[in-house]
């Protein structure tokens, strides 16, 4: 039973990563393969429709852990617990520069949004990756199972 | 980078002109890149948990997920060179998803290691859920699967193809 909630826990992970990755990267690289307003506003049209619903997957991701394993969720989401309030808050600009930039008339204003969301998705890459690099490495978990670290990894081998 | 050559192959499979062209250089040069840190960071990995690499011999899922990753990255070198570009993009995701396959299955039954004492690690056996609540889940999971699962199909059929500026569903403009 154990094995299949987490096999089930991995799939909802790897599915999230997968296809958010896609707008992420795609988000990344706005500004390197648009160079005009109307071709970054074409990198945006190729995730406009599926971004919000790559994010579904995460939700999904978190509910299962919270059905299955009750203690790992309290203890990571303890730990990084500044990490994943920058993981909201890039996804919610994310979705705010996505949303605005659109209906803005202001060149000004228009880049700065798109700034934002090129800013969000570098941040959510960086955050993603430093997550599932502290998985594999390994956090200062002590005997009363709670950790905590100076940002929410130092980067270190 | 993983992230952005991912991104690269999934626009130049959405988009066509210019930013097709520029996404397709970009593609090319990114997996390049994937491919030399793969390399630096399987071997950090290593220095960091040794163990992971000695304990895959013995987990075929672990073996699925390293077919995985070099059958993906293949396909997606392959597919970028020929502008196949709905395999580049299939090869992108199954690189990615089999790095993640190949690391849960690594680590499991171990879910936080600990890096102060192996004793204070939080296992899955030891901290899953109660067992009758484990299987009660098993009843209600798969049904929300298939409405995830039935919508996922439903929204990539109707965006399918080429994208353009005006066909932007997030702005007015």
């Amino acid at each position: 039973m154990i094995e299949i909630w987490y096999a089930i826990l991995s799939f909802m992970l790897v599915m999230f990563v997968v296809l958010e990755g896609l707008d992420i990267g795609a988000g990344i690289l706005q500004y390197v393969v648009g160079k005009t307003d109307a071709e970054r506003r074409l990198v945006i049209a190729a995730i406009g429709p599926l971004w919000s619903w790559h994010e579904v997957w995460l939700v999904g991701f978190g509910g299962v852990l919270f059905v299955s394993f009750p203690t790992i969720l309290a203890v990571s989401f303890a730990g990084f617990y500044l990490a994943l309030f920058l993981l909201l808050w890039a996804l919610v600009l994310r979705g705010v520069s996505i949303e605005v930039s659109g209906h803005l008339a202001d060149p000004l204003w228009r880049t700065a949004w798109h700034v934002v969301f090129v800013a969000s998705n570098v941040l959510l890459a960086i955050l993603i990756g430093a997550a599932l690099g502290n998985v594999v490495r390994g956090v200062p978990l002590g005997a009363d199972g709670k950790f905590t670290l100076a940002f929410f990894t130092d980067f270190s081998l | 980078v993983t992230f952005a050559a991912h991104g690269a192959n999934a626009l130049v499979l959405k988009t066509e002109g210019a930013v097709q062209d520029r996404s397709l250089r970009t593609a090319r040069f990114l997996w390049k890149t994937v491919l030399a840190l793969l390399v630096v960071v399987t071997f950090e990995s290593w220095h960091v948990r040794p163990e992971l690499f000695s304990g895959m011999t013995h987990k075929p899922m672990a073996w699925l997920g390293l077919i995985g990753v070099i059958g993906g990255m293949s396909a997606a070198f392959a597919a970028l060179q020929r502008k196949r570009e709905l395999l580049a993009v299939m090869g992108s995701s199954a690189f990615i998803a089999g790095l993640m396959i190949a690391g849960a299955a690594s680590v499991f039954p171990i879910m936080l290691h600990s890096t102060l004492a192996p004793e204070n690690s939080i296992s899955a056996y030891q901290h899953a859920a109660a067992g009758h609540g484990l299987a009660i889940a098993l009843v209600w999971w798969p049904v929300s699967l298939i409405f995830a699962v039935g919508y996922f199909v439903f929204i990539y059929r109707h965006y399918t193809g080429k994208v353009k500026a005006s066909a932007d569903t997030q702005s007015p403009y």
